[in-house]
């Protein structure tokens, strides 16, 4: 105990307990400290590994290779089950033949397509799983293909396929044999699409009635001329594309009465087209080894029925000219004029400036994934790209193959890609896509997503279909995270500033001493009865008296300015006596007033200036849609959430300006309101910045009360009267629905780690402020 | 002189106590102009009283020192001269302070004209943290004067007087807090004079400075003494004999010797200012 070294080694007259103790303190609060940046760092990495494989490559890797004996009799049609264990392909002979692409397989027999000769053209839907074979006389089988899948204890996974033949029909084709066959369309009516050596196109549809099925044939040599290349039918059956000549892309409607919807001319000569899932896209592929997207989007025709000339979008038309453009929102642009028409359109095929990886050679194929826009594309050299329709990035490269493919095919599970080249030789790859969806550019970038008629900033994550993509930019939910600090900022800044100033300058001791805790025990309120008395009790009163409350900002502030004057009226006998502090009951009162006469006001106003419904007034005038969850509610109460932070250290800014400096300015004659605004203020200014920054970092870190003040519509509209959905909200709303690993899940981690180097940055900011003003006096 | 304050009217109580006063006052005041005066000035903090019944006369423009050990209420009774000393919670005071005959203690009296007129210059320079322009120019911004060129002019007279204009002039829209102490301290002198104030209190304005700084600024007071009325707290005694024409000797809260500068330090006629100045205690 009494060591005399170590006596001598600590500070003189402690005794050993006490310097243990001093010790054991000194190691608690330096081991809690690392501890909590360790953990801060923790959370910002694993933030980090969870977001990142949004942006990784995805990766190919070749698995196996299958070489039939008779390669050369294979038509260019292959088929794969979910499960890469088989292959299907089509023989000259007539048989549907199934190839192991697993050594534990059982191989069926072959299938026959009961076709008179030899088979001459077939073509596969991976979306449909529609088969359609022709022989040269132009006799027609149409098969579904079916899998069926049960787990063997002793060779695993055991797949076999299934048949089930839809229609057997003749194509009266003119100039024999049959030399392209496309095939499409859902479960009810499936579509066949012919084109003869002559190029002609012959179209099919099978109908299935009570009475059994029939198979309606359409004449389309009038509108459509020599086809030349592929053909493609979207899956749900409704459109037909084809390639006119060299260039020419044609899309036919399919319907009760098939029709040319629109044309589109390509810049180079098209080699290869394919539809992605839901149709909504076409993926061109060029002899410069380019590949371009195509939407199909409605029009609006616009008819100038004014006796004057108007321009849209840079067309002049002239009074009784019509013209149509693919941009939907022309609506809100001319919906004013007078006599100006609008009305729905055709459908039209449009190019949109979507880059996409090239190849280097001319495009041989392009094959569609049929659960979602992803695709390989192969060139006439071998060599191939995975990429996605609507994000364009090039998930990876493909370099296993010597030359290009005559057919392939992705599986349902998107992780195997099974290409036949033209020897018939079946090779296996193994797909690890990633997340092809998410690029920066999708993320923060505006996308032209497929029934949008422009590129847009969306956030939406589900849909009602499996055709759905969901669309994650989020622009919208940054947007909506500033917009809903900023209204916060708005109503708390002036209360939290002003009350902070008086408090610190001009009231008195016992006042300061009861206002403090008082408003720094608001902090104690948890956000989410806020956030629910807001939405439930504040958003309808709102929405009662809107005009009222509209009127309550600006009179407000008017009122307590208009009483700046009126103290000066007070003769100094008077003004004197009156207690320091003094003027927080007439500013009560007046506010109160003034709050109490808008509330009164508002509804003869909204009687007699905006027709009795202000929320009418503002959308038929402003088009401004009333959503009574709206940023003027959110702002109210995440400003009530805010102001105790801004106001408390606000105040300790304020009251730590050193006296010197407020005598300095009392000796020169000013009063305590000019000390305060024009000394107190700028110095302590970087401090006040620092708490606006802390209420800021508070506001955009804030869940519950956005959660349940707003809709959480996440739309980029800056008007007071709509909703938002910040970040931190949409974690919230999203994180159930979001399936682990998956592009959702990964990129609401991608989120939260945005909102955490938001909060960081602010802190960061405040607390450099904070460390200045401390450098300038000394004390915070 | 123990009286209680209340029980006898100032009125009755004044050609006694002027007879006590002119018995300490100097003869030499008899020809000076007198500007401010303090006439049974008590000070108390709480219940802790810090002046005792003070009778003081400042000649105008002239330099009248007050010395004595610290604590002793130097500071507490110039800051009375100009009010400074109203917001200080639990402050008290008794008796009057004239500034050109008129008790500035009435009601009808505006704190800050009066402080206009009499300006202070404080013991820690206390420029704000703004540029030397604004810092200058404050008084007359918010007494109204917004005509830019006004100002400037204003500015230039206030810092040219307080020998700051030339070590400046180029850098206007500098922090005022850049310059070095000395001249933070005249700067709060140029700040002080753009007022235009009659009455200038100096609250050891040299405590913080070096010796070369000081001796700059105790030329830069001397000169201003021609146009104004100065009076400085110091607790250097080389400083007041250097500078001033009358010094008062304070000791807890009492004055105890009140003369002309060469008279108090040649022949102090009390022992304890004998006791002060040559430094046997404080
Ligand atoms: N704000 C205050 N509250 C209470 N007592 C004070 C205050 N300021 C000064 N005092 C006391 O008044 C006395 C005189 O102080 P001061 O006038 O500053 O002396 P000096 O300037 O001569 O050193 C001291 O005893 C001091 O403790
Ligand atoms: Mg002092």
């Amino acid at each position: 105990m009494d060591d005399p070294i170590k006596r001598a080694s600590g500070p003189p007259g402690l005794s050993p307990w006490e310097r243990r103790k001093d010790r054991l303190a000194r190691l608690v609060i330096e081991g809690g400290a690392l501890v909590i940046i360790l953990a801060v760092l923790l959370i910002f990495f694993y933030l980090l590994k969870e977001a990142f494989p949004l942006f990784r490559e995805g990766k190919v890797s070749l698995v196996a290779e299958v070489r039939p004996e008779d390669a050369n009799a294979t038509l260019g049609v292959v088929v794969m089950d979910d499960y890469q264990k088989l292959a299907l392909r089509v023989t000259r002979v007539g048989l549907v033949e199934t190839l192991a692409l697993d050594r534990n397989q059982q191989v069926p027999p072959p299938f026959p397509l009961e076709l008179a000769g030899e088979v001459v053209a077939a073509g596969f839907n991976p979306f449909s799983d529609l088969l359609a074979a022709a022989d040269g006389e132009g006799n027609v089988a149409l098969i579904r293909i079916g899998w069926r899948s049960r787990l063997d204890p002793e060779r695993g996974r055991l797949v076999e396929p299934q048949y089930e033949r839809l229609a057997d029909f003749t194509l009266a084709v003119s100039h024999p044999p049959i030399a392209r066959l496309a095939v499409g369309g859902g479960e009810e009516e499936p579509w066949v699409a012919a084109v003869d050596s002559a190029g002609t196109l012959y179209l099919a549809k099978l109908s299935s009635g009570l009475f059994g099925s029939e198979v309606v044939h359409y004449d389309l040599s009038g509108e459509v001329g020599r086809v030349a290349g592929p053909l493609a039918i979207s899956p749900r059956g409704d459109r037909l594309f084809a390639l006119e000549g060299s260039r020419e892309l044609v899309a036919v409607r399919l319907g009760e009465e098939p029709r040319v919807e629109s044309r589109a001319t390509h810049p180079a000569p098209v080699t290869s087209l394919a539809v992605t899932v839901g149709g909504g896209s076409l993926m061109v592929g060029d002899r410069l080894g380019r590949l371009s997207r195509y939407l199909t989007i409605r029009q609006v025709r616009v008819t100038n029925g004014s006796s004057s000339p108007i321009t849209v979008h840079g067309t002049v038309l002239h009074p009784g000219e019509s013209a149509e453009f693919i941009d939907q929102e022309i609506a809100k642009f001319v919906k004013g004029i007078p006599g100006v028409e609008l009305s729905p359109a055709d459908f039209k095929l449009y190019r949109v400036g979507e880059e996409f990886p090239h190849l280097n050679s001319g495009v041989a194929s392009i094959i569609p994934s049929p659960a979602s826009r992803l695709f390989v594309a192969f060139g006439e050299g071998g060599e191939g790209v995975m990429s996605h329709a609507t994000s364009g990035k090039e998930v990876a490269r493909i370099k296993s193959l010597p030359g290009p493919p005559a057919a392939g095919v992705i599986n349902g599970k998107e992780s195997g890609l099974l290409v036949m080249d033209r020897r018939g030789r079946l090779i296996l790859h193994h797909l690890d896509p990633g997340h092809p969806e998410t690029t920066l550019r999708t993320l923060f970038g505006k996308v032209w997503y497929e029934g949008y008629t422009r590129p847009e900033w969306v956030w939406q994550s589900t849909g009602g279909t499996d055709e759905f993509e969901a669309k994650l930019s989020l622009l919208p939910l940054i947007f909506g995270t500033m917009k809903g600090a900023l209204y916060a900022l708005l109503f708390a800044l002036p209360v939290a500033l002003f009350g902070a100033l008086y408090l610190s300058q001009l009231a008195p001791q016992w006042l300061k001493h009861l206002f403090k805790p008082l408003i720094e025990l608001m902090t104690a309120l948890p956000t989410v009865v806020v956030g629910f008395l807001a939405g439930l009790w504040l958003a309808p009163l709102v929405a009662k008296n809107l005009v009222g409350t509209l009127i309550i900002f600006p009179l407000v502030p008017l009122a307590l300015i208009a009483f700046i004057p009126l103290v000066n009226l007070i003769p100094p006998r008077i003004r004197v006596r009156l207690p320091q502090g003094w003027e927080l009951l007439p500013i009560t009162v007046i506010a109160l007033t003034a709050v109490w006469v808008a509330l009164k006001v508002g509804p003869l106003v909204e009687a007699n200036l905006f027709g009795g419904d202000v929320k009418l007034w503002l959308y038929q005038k402003l088009g401004m849609v009333y959503d009574p969850r709206n940023a003027l509610i959110v702002g109210m109460a995440m400003g009530f959430a805010v102001i105790p932070i801004i106001f408390s250290l606000a105040e300790d800014a304020l009251s730590a300006v050193p006296k010197q400096l407020i005598s300095g300015a009392m000796a020169l004659g000013a009063t305590r309101w000019q000390t305060a605004w024009r000394v107190v203020l700028p110095a302590a200014l970087p401090g006040v910045f620092a708490a606006v920054m802390l209420g800021f970092g508070r506001a955009v870190g804030e869940t519950m009360i956005v959660l349940m003040a707003t809709g959480n519509t996440p739309i980029i509209d800056l008007s007071p009267f709509n909703g938002f959905r910040t970040l931190s909200a949409n974690i919230a709303v999203e994180v159930p629905e979001a399936p682990v690993g998956g592009t959702l899940y990964r990129v609401l981690f991608l989120s939260g780690l945005i909102l955490f180097l938001f909060t960081f940055v602010i802190n960061l900011i405040a607390n450099e402020l904070a460390s200045r003003f401390r450098a300038r006096y000394g004390r915070f | 002189m123990v009286m209680p304050e209340e029980a006898v009217p100032y009125a009755e109580r004044r050609e006694e106590e002027e007879l006590t006063s002119s018995r300490i006052l100097p003869p030499e005041l008899a020809e000076e102009e007198i500007v401010v005066e303090t006439r049974g000035l008590s000070f108390y903090y709480d219940d802790h009283q810090v002046l005792h019944d003070l009778w003081i006369k400042f000649p105008k423009n002239r330099i009248t020192a007050i010395i004595g050990p610290s604590g002793c209420g130097k500071s507490t009774l110039i800051r009375c001269l100009n009010r400074m000393n109203d917001v200080v919670a639990g402050a008290r005071i008794e008796g009057e302070v004239l500034v050109e005959g008129v008790n500035i203690y009435r009601p009808e009296v505006e704190v800050e004209t009066l402080r206009r007129r009499v300006g202070m210059v404080f013991q820690k320079p206390n420029p704000f943290p703004m540029s030397i322009w604004e810092n200058v120019s404050f008084g007359p911004r918010i007494s109204g004067i917004r005509d830019r060129a006004k100002l400037d002019e204003i500015v230039e007279w206030a810092l040219r007087q307080a020998h700051l204009w030339d070590e400046v002039k180029d850098r206007l829209d500098d922090n005022a807090m850049e310059l070095s102490g000395g001249q933070q301290q005249r700067l709060c002198i140029a700040r002080c004079l753009a007022n235009r104030p009659e009455i200038i209190l100096f609250d050891e304005p040299a405590s913080a400075l070096d010796p070369i700084s000081t001796a700059r600024l105790e030329e830069t007071i001397l000169e201003l003494a021609k146009d104004y009325t100065c009076i400085i707290v110091t607790h250097n005694m080389q400083e007041a004999a250097r500078i001033s024409d009358y010094t008062a000797f304070l000791y807890m809260g009492r004055l105890i010797e009140f003369n002309t500068t060469s008279q108090l330090f040649k022949k102090p006629r009390e022992a304890r200012t004998e006791a002060y100045i040559t430094g046997r205690f404080g």
